[in-house]
């Protein structure tokens, strides 16, 4: 269980440690039909173990981009990105897929669970371990979650914030070092959305928490707040002075 | 169902769960495995007939003369003398025809001595279920239980009579055995043909000691006869010429099923292509959050090979259920002969799952080759 934390507006980043996950000079460009993108530019960042930090920009700034290159499920045209000592250049497919699923958890936008399976479910497919203790921790977390009584409801019987709670649930179910989240809100009513995000924000304790939203109102507990425009990092600022910005 | 992860995403959860998609792929291959399973079948009964009606030719090998109604006297005593001939014996044969599922068939009714009679029907292991033997120089007439059924006949009834165009003879030959065993045969009297018909032919049957000295005495007879006055009628030439003739028939059975399994393979391919595009963001999210390719791949793959195992195994299934029925209520009574359970027809129908699965396994693969998870998500959003 994660105590909730109140965070001051003002509050300057505490990522609790030496950078687990950096940027370095991270640039990506990719064809769409026949344009060039030039998504990223010389991104250079660093995240510590613990805290929680938002991305922010307009639409087509690059906010997204940069979290799935964070993620490894893009590769920089330019530039390094490594969680620890792993450098992702370095990394094959299936070294990448591996440090996901042990060490990332994911939400995105819409909240996708599998059609067939159970909340539960869903949420135990995304387990790495077979062991009893880390399933029955799956049960825990719907309790923390509140969403126990969901257990066993199916994706179609839920509304879209009970699946966005249940994709929340997935993604901390690995105990990960990182939670990539991209515009976990957008699809969800202004409740619902800030329960969302004060579901991520509770986990700031445990490990690094990305959200990527273009609604800095979401980001109010925010300990680090990075803005984006035109591919490039505009400015890093605590969320007050986000705000300002 | 055990709470692991390798639990939730088995092949059988998700076929279990979704048999709006799994059942049309494993109904295509069911129905055709029946499909070929059942033409095969039936076609095969030809094979099956050939060999179950003239199976004696297993225990017993002919030689007729050419252009005359008698084998030449050193034809004859080199047979006698063959050291692999222990019985040697005269048969003088009378012709019926039996219905098969391909046309009308001559049936030779063996005219054997008593003695021979006795002989034959033991090598062969055939015995008298109903009735007595024909008896010697009597019109009389037995038959395997089949031939009976076949042509309708009873204890009684007449068998070959004159003015018939199937089943000639100079007087009424009448039905007094049935007779049971693994191989259809027809017995009359020797001496009633030789002093009936006008022209009966003359011939002898060579007997080994046993079906592989039977083999052996076969080649003898086939290599050391002069071929411009005798002919031996073995079970190798019968099989040799069964294949000869259905060799045809065969080749447009393969064109066929080749065409069946190729368009079947496209349907049930492009099905599974299409069923594999809908799960696009189930792979693409299970992608993200650090399922490999490798492990997607497997994943469909298992569940192919269980819809094409199913399929397979139900088509099976079925076509033994309705071949059963087939041979029980049309067949049989009729006196035809049908195997449902014909392994070979299985064996025919073995590519078209293999085939299918293979063609799915591609697509997907080439689907998952291709497949970027990121964009999917996105384009969900």
């Amino acid at each position: 269980m994660w105590p909730r934390r109140t965070v001051t507006l003002n509050e300057r980043p505490d990522d609790g440690g030496d950078p687990v996950l950096r940027a370095d000079d991270v640039g990506l460009v990719y064809s769409d039909g026949d344009r060039v993108v030039h998504a990223l530019s010389a991104i250079t960042l660093r995240f510590g173990p613990r805290g929680f930090h938002g991305v922010i920009g307009p639409s087509g700034s690059g906010k997204s981009s940069l979290l799935y290159v964070l993620a490894g499920l893009r590769r920089p045209s330019s530039g390094d990105v490594a969680f620890g000592e792993s450098v992702y250049r370095r990394m094959g497919e299936a070294q990448l897929a591996a440090l996901r699923r042990a060490r990332f958890g994911f939400v995105f936008q819409q909240p996708y669970l599998i059609g067939y399976l159970t909340a539960r479910e869903n949420v135990v497919a995304a387990c790495t371990g077979r062991d009893g203790e880390e399933i029955a921790r799956v049960d825990d977390l719907f309790e923390v979650l509140g969403i126990a009584d969901l257990r066993s409801a199916y994706p179609h019987q839920l509304s879209g914030g009970e699946r966005q709670r249940v994709c929340v649930a997935r993604a901390m179910a690995n105990r990960p070092q990182v939670i990539f989240a991209d515009e976990p809100t957008a699809s969800l009513d202004h409740v619902n959305g800030h329960a969302v995000m004060n579901l991520l924000s509770a986990y700031r304790d445990r490990g690094a928490v990305i959200v990527v939203t273009h609604d800095l109102e979401m980001l109010a507990g925010a300990d680090r707040i990075v803005r984006m425009r035109d591919g490039a990092i505009e400015r890093q600022a605590p969320p007050v002075e986000a705000r300002s910005g | 169902m055990p709470i692991t992860p390798a639990g939730q995403l088995s092949a059988w959860l998700y076929l279990r769960r979704n048999p709006g998609r799994a059942l049309p792929v494993a109904l295509v291959i069911l129905v055709s495995v029946t499909l070929v399973a059942s033409v095969v079948s039936i076609i095969r009964s030809i094979d099956l007939t050939v060999f179950t009606m003239y199976g004696y030719h297993r225990h017993l090998a002919f030689v007729s003369p050419r252009n005359a109604l008698e084998l030449r006297p050193e034809i004859a005593l080199s047979v006698r003398e063959d050291p692999l001939a222990t019985r040697v014996f005269t048969v003088r044969p009378a012709l019926l025809t039996v219905r098969t599922v391909f046309g009308k068939m001559p049936f030779v009714v063996l005219g054997l001595s008593p003695e021979a009679t006795q002989v034959v029907l033991d090598r062969c292991g055939v015995s008298v279920y109903a009735g007595r033997l024909p008896a010697d120089g009597a019109p009389e007439v037995a038959v395997s239980e089949e031939i009976a059924r076949n042509l309708g006949l009873r204890l009684g009834s007449v068998v070959l009579r004159p003015g018939s165009e199937d089943a000639f003879a100079p007087r009424p030959m009448y039905l007094v055995g049935l007779l049971r065993g693994p191989v259809w045969i027809a017995v009359t009297s020797e001496r009633f043909v030789r002093d009936t018909f006008i022209l009966s032919v003359e011939s002898l049957i060579a007997m080994a000691a046993d079906d592989g000295a039977q083999r052996r005495l076969e080649r003898s007879l086939s290599e050391g006869l002069s071929k411009a006055h005798a002919r031996a009628w073995t079970f190798a030439t019968l099989v040799r010429e069964t294949r000869d003739a259905l060799s045809s028939l065969y080749l447009i059975l393969n064109v066929v099923i080749t065409i069946v399994v190729c368009a079947i393979a496209l349907l049930a391919g492009m099905l599974s292509s299409i069923y594999f595009r809908q799960r696009l963001p189930e792979m693409a999210t299970l992608a993200a959050i650090g399922y490999t390719r490798g492990f997607l791949l497997r994943r469909a793959l298992r569940e192919t090979v269980i819809l094409c195992v199913a399929g397979w195994a139900g088509g099976s299934a079925l076509t033994v259920g309705l071949l059963t029925g087939l041979r029980a209520y049309v067949l049989e009574p009729r006196g035809l002969l049908l195997n449902p359970m014909d392994p070979g027809a299985f064996l025919y129908a073995a590519p078209l799952p293999l085939t299918i699965g293979a063609f799915a396994f591609w697509s997907i693969w080439a689907g998952l080759r291709r497949f970027d998870p990121v964009s999917i998500i996105e384009r969900r959003g």
